[in-house]
């Protein structure tokens, strides 16, 4: 019979004479909190998540629903299911949310009892009859199972759970029936339990305070050499690492330094942090100084950007690459990260929003972009177009030569509509000037100055 | 007009070349009129569609308009191809036919070598548009291939590189020895359609407008620009080229001359006389006793017309089709004066007999004119294909195809793609679209904004509805229309390109109904209609259970049972007078003849109701008001409606026998009143008119009055001769209902969908009229409904699986097969026997049509879903299961289950379960409602089955609600429906306070207050026919 498209299950199952152990649930109880608004979306289900995990360590993400806890285990340090239900509450409140709660000893009835609304069924033996007294639709089951079920006359659960099984399993599917006995606890339901993104974290503590930067940089060499090896050992990396100087008597001071690419090396580490105590002023002297790593990314093997070749190109080698990035580190490290950036062309008839700073990576674009850098058009703007007075001496016919002029009319999808007549005019040391009239206003403005 | 531009664009493209063309053809011409431009070439890409209205728009303003196309090949050349004479617009023609077939609908395929072969010996003058950076190899291979009619194309749009790309291609021109020449890549009429442009670009590429980028065109300069501004960007040689191009060209579409197929003509004869013969053999089988004076005088009048215009082979053409319908049994019937005249009746197009009816056969062929006729013939719906299967056989698909219909945008349409170009919410996008109405403006879009919290002055919800309402109306895509066809003589595609349709096997002209007529093409439409499909089935059943065979002709004429019937308002399923309004009106009207069903079957239309003239004419019918006539002529004409102008034709002969009018001018008339309210214009009519009736001596109060008549009649007016030929319709369809209701009834739930009453008000009928109605039943039913004896011997109706929803078509079909063969001894036979599917198998168990084989719907739908409809291996396989505990449907459970999966249900109506609920809350029902004396108040609540809003009806939507007692009219008056509107439009189950309106045995109830109570309804799916 292997090639049955179901199994041939005995009627009671499993079998009471059969050799194989009943399944014997541990003692759980599991509450589902369904988040009603805002929607549930991953992000918030993972910061609630986060917030749960001081309840209980057992935190299962249910997407597009809520979160299950598994709570038995807290129920004596927090002084019963209430006061649990009561904090879980009173942190939905504080956000502003609205959701619903039960509790139930398998993680699918809790979850089937909270999108009716039930009360919570903390006795096993009750659950079977709780369960049974919902409507069909608890179950989640596909719109197609629950039509056949219906039009069998099936309203509730219980009204499942009165069928033979054998039946049941031939006509509407084994899967189904699998989830009917794992909420009724007969069959084992794990799931497992969400876990925090991780980040690392070191301190050195001194022997006494100080401003001596060398105590730093030896502090600092130090933490990034044993971060190297736990990075390494997790095949893991970072992206930005956070500075911390802990002072007696004041608060922390704190810097975020982040890297071009998420790195994993003690000489990527270290590099830019080391630039950046060089310029340091420390209003106070520091009894510690920790490193908080940023949430750790997977290492990543891929071919890297443009500036960094692939190994064995011979044209460019990969050290040379490095050491690029490794400046922009060491600048951004020097001088602040927002203050080194690169730039993108953006695909823009508007002047203004013909490109824009690309923070987090070098000024490449990648292969297949189209190339938006114009020849016609000053690289750099002034910050805002500039009335023009005309002055005697840059006044030119070229401003009326249609053929030196460009018009562009755009934007209008955003509020930020420009009819502008563009005029390239040599100014009065011989400069070229980036004109235009505004056709709404017929006045001129200075837009840019080409280099 | 404007002075001079000096200058002839040559590139310009409409909205038919879609999502890139901001602008109407009409607009262009006009712009292009006003700018004095020298001449405009309409060069839509790979189409002629938009240019028969540019070349209506530039006759009105007299410019020169140049038909051309613009192509792009394969390998990107791209350019403009010119027709300068007829036999290049044909070879122009053949090209963008070719390379549409060549393609899936909406596209189109042409490379080099196709392109050679239609232009390489053809007179057609070629642009080409090298672009910024020619391509000299290109430029080699077409100078080659069109020698001195080849120009290279310079498009200046105030780049900062125009400089470069004018010496380019002055450069590229020079070294191709050919001559450059100016044009715009005109997109828009004038610089302010720069917002739509863009929008259409994000829809054409199915991103939003904020994200195009350069994809966009920088500015708005694609636009028709003036002489001194062109004269700006182009040498002046350049737009001299254009003037010279302009002056080769001297092809007008007034040129086409359509040629009519000839084949029907025998060797020997000429079309005049065979035609003749044919109508004199016909006149024989219609008067066997022999013409009387005025048939004869009538059948000469229009021969004659006939042959003066020379329509004798496009009468021959549709008599050759009705005589294939009729061969194949199909049934048909032509409308139309054309259709209606004597020469129709004798040749069997039509069965309206002319000596019952004025028929005024300029309405259809006017001298003045010089346009063909137009004979609309009606075929059973669901054989139509046959008819234009045999046309295309006939003709073969070089000669013949259909005509388009020019789908446009709508508001919903435009606001889902603008929505999204604008990048609105999805969500958002959507809830807006659903929530407007046909009938709703700008005032109601802002309405719904507020109620979906969507602030109306945001800058989006601006600009969206400032966009919707520009692109409303711009064509969208070429479909088919549903049954215009055009046949030539000599290859179809020479005169207008052919395109390939949505359906396989279906090609279209790029042409619509109203180009044709402009263009005076000929069209016959091939039509389908349900109800001819229907009686013919009446016919077929009566035959197979009584063995009477009757035909359109053999039924009974006159029956006075029938028109009491009718009378009553008891005329649900009837053709024509099944309508709401229609009901309203039978009971005032009291048609006793089949002239009064003319008269009804036109009176309930919105050019009678805005013209005010139902309510004289009832009055004079019932002889309360008196009957008078300011002269013998206006009597003459409007005797047969007691002296109220009621038909389309009536007006037209007032204007003739009163104004002074030929009947050509009349016919002018008709569509001037057709158009005013869209475009105005009525003026200079109005005084040819009243000045006319004053000259002969009626009163200018009298004059007014017709004016005033036929300016109500607008659009609305419906002709006599449409009238006759439904009236017939609805004669013999009412005549079936009053005498053979089960065969009716029968006959019309298979020829479902159709009509304004779904299978569940139709079957309620049928046993209302004493008529059994029998389930489902997989051990009888076929695949349609069909008569069976009831225990009295009298037919009732077996419904058929055609009813079940899900059944496939071919399971049913398979379960006729296997039980031919052998009666099903139980599910696992019909299963194994029939090759069912679990979906068949679960669609049969839904609709009950297995309780014969097993205790009740629930157990039958377990036992069916044990059936195994694995490989045959397993087959007979039996497995050891325990007996489950189903519980027996309850009374609602039946009536839930029996309407989503038949539509209706055999039990008692579902408002009979809530009749103790209802009752609670107050409300009554319709029988009690019916009770009541005018202007007393009452609640009551029903299902909906239809909502209406009659354009006429000033905003008013009447609905028809059902219960368990019968049908409730309902008037919601336009403040109740803003009030209550989410209740009106989305409720199943309406609730209603408001009084009665009563006026002889109509009754209205008007709406004060609605609800929706359809929760009440739990799972129970009901459907309305609404706005249809």
């Amino acid at each position: 019979m292997s090639g049955l498209p179901y199994p041939v299950l005995p009627e009671e199952f499993p079998p009471k004479t059969a050799a194989v152990p009943r399944y014997r649930q541990a003692e759980a109880l599991w509450l589902a909190v369904q988040l009603r608004d805002p929607a549930p979306g991953t992000a918030l289900l993972e910061s609630l998540a986060t917030w749960a995990q001081s309840l209980t360590p057992v935190v299962v993400l249910q997407p597009d629903e809520g979160l299950l806890l598994e709570v038995h285990g807290s129920l004596r340090y927090f002084a019963g299911l209430k006061a649990i239900r009561r904090q879980l509450q009173e942190e939905l409140d504080r956000r502003g949310w609205t959701g619903r709660l039960a509790a139930a000893p398998t993680p699918l009835s809790a979850s089937w009892l909270v999108r009716c609304k039930s009360s919570d069924v903390t006795e096993a033996s009750a659950l079977a009859g709780a369960i049974g007294r919902l409507p069909l639709a608890a179950t989640g089951w596909p719109e197609k199972v629950q039509r056949m079920l219906g039009q069998m006359g099936l309203r509730s659960i219980a009204d499942c759970l009165r069928l033979p099984r054998v039946g049941f399993a031939r006509r509407v599917g084994l899967a189904w029936l699998d989830e009917l006995d794992r909420a009724l606890g007969k069959l084992p339901d794990f799931r497992p339990a969400w876990r925090a993104p991780q980040r690392l974290s070191r301190l050195v503590e001194f022997s006494s305070e100080t401003t001596d930067q060398a105590w730093f940089a030896e502090a600092l060499r130090g933490m990034t050499g044993s971060l190297e090896q736990e990075l390494r050992q997790h095949q893991v990396q970072v992206s930005s690492i956070r500075l911390v100087f802990r002072h007696i008597r004041s608060s922390n001071t704190l810097t975020q330094i982040s890297y071009v690419e998420p790195v994993h090396e003690q000489a990527r580490l270290l590099s830019p942090l080391l630039a950046h105590i060089e310029r340091l002023q420390l209003a106070e002297p520091a009894i510690a100084l920790a490193v908080e790593t940023s949430v750790l990314v997977p290492l990543r093997t891929d071919p890297p950007g443009l500036l960094l070749p692939a190994p064995g190109d011979p044209l460019q080698p990969v050290a040379g690459a490095c050491s690029d990035l490794a400046l922009v580190e060491n600048l951004r490290g020097r001088f602040g990260t927002r203050s080194v950036f690169g730039i993108d062309a953006v695909a823009e008839h508007r002047p203004e929003y013909a490109w824009r700073r690309r923070l987090n990576e070098l000024a490449a674009k990648k292969t297949g972009e189209p190339d938006c850098v114009r020849d016609d058009r000053p690289l750099w703007l002034l910050p805002a177009p500039k009335k023009w007075v005309a002055q005697k001496k840059c006044q030119t016919q070229k401003v009326s030569d249609t053929f030196f002029s460009e018009r562009v009319e755009s934007g209008w999808w955003d509020g930020q509509d420009i009819r502008r007549d563009y005029h390239v005019v040599t100014g009065k040391s011989g400069e070229k000037l980036w004109l235009f009239r505004d056709r709404l206003t017929g006045e001129w403005y200075l837009h840019g100055i080409f280099g | 007009m404007a002075s001079s531009a000096d200058y002839a664009e040559l590139h310009c493209l409409s909205n038919f070349t879609f999502l890139r063309g901001a602008s109407h053809a009409e607009e262009l011409v006009g712009q292009a009129g006003n700018l004095g431009y020298s001449a405009l070439a309409l060069t839509d890409e790979c189409t002629l569609a938009g240019v028969v209205r540019a070349h209506a728009a530039a006759k009105e303003y007299k410019l020169k308009l140049i038909i051309g196309t613009e192509l792009t090949l394969d390998d990107g050349l791209r350019l403009i191809v010119l027709a300068p004479d007829r036999v290049a617009y044909g070879d122009l023609s053949a090209l963008i036919s070719s390379a549409r077939r060549n393609a899936d609908k909406g596209s189109y395929h042409l490379d080099r070598t196709v392109l050679e072969q239609h232009i390489g010996s053809s007179s057609c003058l070629v642009l080409w548009l090298a672009g910024p950076e020619p391509d000299i190899a290109s430029g080699r291979w077409l100078s080659a291939c069109c020698e001195d009619r080849l120009w290279l194309a310079v498009e200046l749009f105030r780049s900062s590189r125009d400089r470069q790309f004018l010496d380019s291609g002055i450069t590229a021109a020079k070294a191709l020895g050919i001559r450059a020449v100016a044009s715009g890549d005109v997109h828009m009429h004038k610089p302010s359609r720069r917002m739509l442009q863009d929008t259409l670009t994000a829809i054409r590429l199915g991103q939003p407008v904020a994200s195009l980028g350069t994809t966009a065109y920088p500015n708005a300069e694609r636009y028709l620009r003036s002489g001194p501004e062109l004269r700006k960007l182009y040498p002046r040689a350049l737009l001299d080229e254009t003037l010279a191009i302009a002056e080769r060209v001297s092809f007008s579409l007034s040129e086409l001359r359509y040629e009519y197929p000839s084949e029907l003509v025998p060797a020997g004869t000429d079309a005049a006389s065979h035609l003749r013969a044919l109508t004199e053999t016909g006149a024989r089988w219609r008067w066997p006793e022999g013409l009387n004076g005025k048939v004869r005088q009538l059948i000469e009048h229009e021969l004659a017309l006939i042959a003066e215009l020379g329509y004798e082979p496009y009468f021959l053409t549709v008599h050759d089709i009705v005589q294939f319908a009729r061969r194949e049994g199909i049934l048909c019937q032509g409308r139309g004066s054309a259709a209606n005249s004597a020469v129709c009746f004798c040749l069997g197009i039509t069965e309206v007999d002319p000596a019952r009816m004025e028929v005024l056969m300029e309405r259809f062929i006017s001298k003045e004119r010089n346009e063909p006729p137009d004979i609309d013939v009606d075929f059973e719906h669901d054989r139509r294909e046959e008819v234009i299967q045999y046309i295309y056989r006939k003709y073969s698909r070089e000669r013949a195809a259909l005509a388009a219909t020019v789908i446009s945008y709508r508001p919903k349409s435009a606001i889902r793609d603008v929505g999204k170009a604008l990048g609105v919410d999805a969500a958002l996008v959507d809830k807006l679209a659903k929530s407007l109405q046909w009938w709703d403006d700008a005032e109601a879009g802002w309405a719904r904004c507020r109620e979906m919290g969507v602030d109306p002055d945001a800058l989006v919800v601006r600009q969206l509805f400032s966009l919707v309402r520009t692109l409303v109306g711009f064509p969208r895509h070429l479909s088919q229309h549903v049954g215009g066809f055009i046949i030539s003589a000599g290859p179809l595609y020479r005169l207008v390109p052919i395109e390939n349709a949505a359906m396989p096997d279906r090609t279209v002209i790029q042409w619509d109904k109203d180009d044709l007529e402009e263009l005076g093409l000929l069209k016959v439409d091939v039509l389908g209609l349900g109800m001819l499909s229907a009686i013919r089935r009446s016919f077929e059943l009566i035959e197979s259970y009584s063995g009477r065979r009757l035909t359109m002709a053999d039924v009974p004429a006159e029956d006075p049972a029938v028109y009491q019937m009718i009378s009553d308002a008891d005329t649900i399923g009837v053709f024509q007078i099944e309508s709401r309004a229609q009901m309203a009106m039978l009971p005032r009207l009291k048609p006793r003849c089949y002239y009064d069903l003319v008269i009804e079957v036109a009176i309930v239309r919105p050019g009678p109701i805005q013209g005010d003239m139902v309510h004289p004419y009832l009055r004079r019918r019932n002889g309360e008001e008196a009957i008078s006539y300011p002269s013998k002529a206006i009597e003459k004409v409007l005797e047969r409606t007691l002296g109220v102008p009621i038909f389309q034709e009536q007006v037209m002969q007032l204007a003739v026998v009163a104004a002074g009018f030929t009947p050509g001018e009349a016919d002018q008339l008709r569509r001037a009143m057709a158009a005013w309210k869209r475009r105005g214009g009525l003026g200079p009519m109005r005084e040819r008119l009243i000045g006319g009736m004053l000259k002969n001596g009626y009163s200018e109060a009298y004059a007014e009055q017709i004016f005033n008549q036929i300016q109500g009649f607008g659009e609305y007016g419906f002709p006599e001769s449409h009238s006759a030929s439904f009236a017939l319709l609805a004669y013999v369809s009412a005549w079936l209902k009053c005498h053979e209701p089960a065969a009716f009834f029968c006959a019309l739930l298979n020829s479902q969908p159709m009509g304004f009453y779904g299978p569940a008000q139709l079957m309620r009928k049928a046993r209302e009229q004493g008529v059994n109605v029998f389930p489902v039943a997989v051990r009888v039913s076929t695949r349609d409904s069909f008569l069976e004896a009831d225990d009295a011997g009298r037919p009732g109706i077996r419904l058929g699986l055609r009813m079940i929803r899900g059944l496939s078509q071919a399971g049913a079909e398979r379960i006729e097969t296997a039980r031919a063969q052998k009666g099903f001894s139980d599910l696992t036979d019909l299963a194994r026997r029939a090759a069912l599917n679990q979906g068949d198998l679960g669609a049969l168990a839904a609709a009950d049509a297995l309780r014969s084989l097993a205790d009740h719907r629930h157990r039958v739908r377990w036992e069916v879903a044990g059936i195994d409809c694995g490989p045959p291996l397993l087959a007979g396989a039996s497995f050891t299961e325990g007996i489950p505990m189903l519980r027996r449907p309850t009374e609602g459970e039946d009536i839930v289950a029996d309407y989503s999966t038949t539509g209706l249900t055999l039990g008692r109506h579902p408002l009979a379960l809530l009749r103790s609920q209802l009752g609670k809350l107050g409300l009554q029902s319709a029988e009690v409602v019916h009770t009541l004396a005018h202007d007393q108040r009452v609640a009551t609540a029903g299902l909906v089955i239809t909502r209406q809003r009659p354009s006429s009806a000033a905003g008013v939507v009447f609905v028809t609600l059902e219960d368990e007692t019968g049908y409730l009219n309902l008037i919601v008056w336009e403040s109740v429906m803003r009030r209550a509107r989410s209740a009106l439009l989305e409720s199943r189950l309406l609730g209603v306070a408001g009084h009665v309106q009563r006026d002889g045995q109509v009754l209205h109830l008007i709406a004060r207050e609605l609800f929706d109570l359809s929760g009440l309804l739990g799972r129970l799916h009901t459907e309305s026919r609404d706005f249809r």
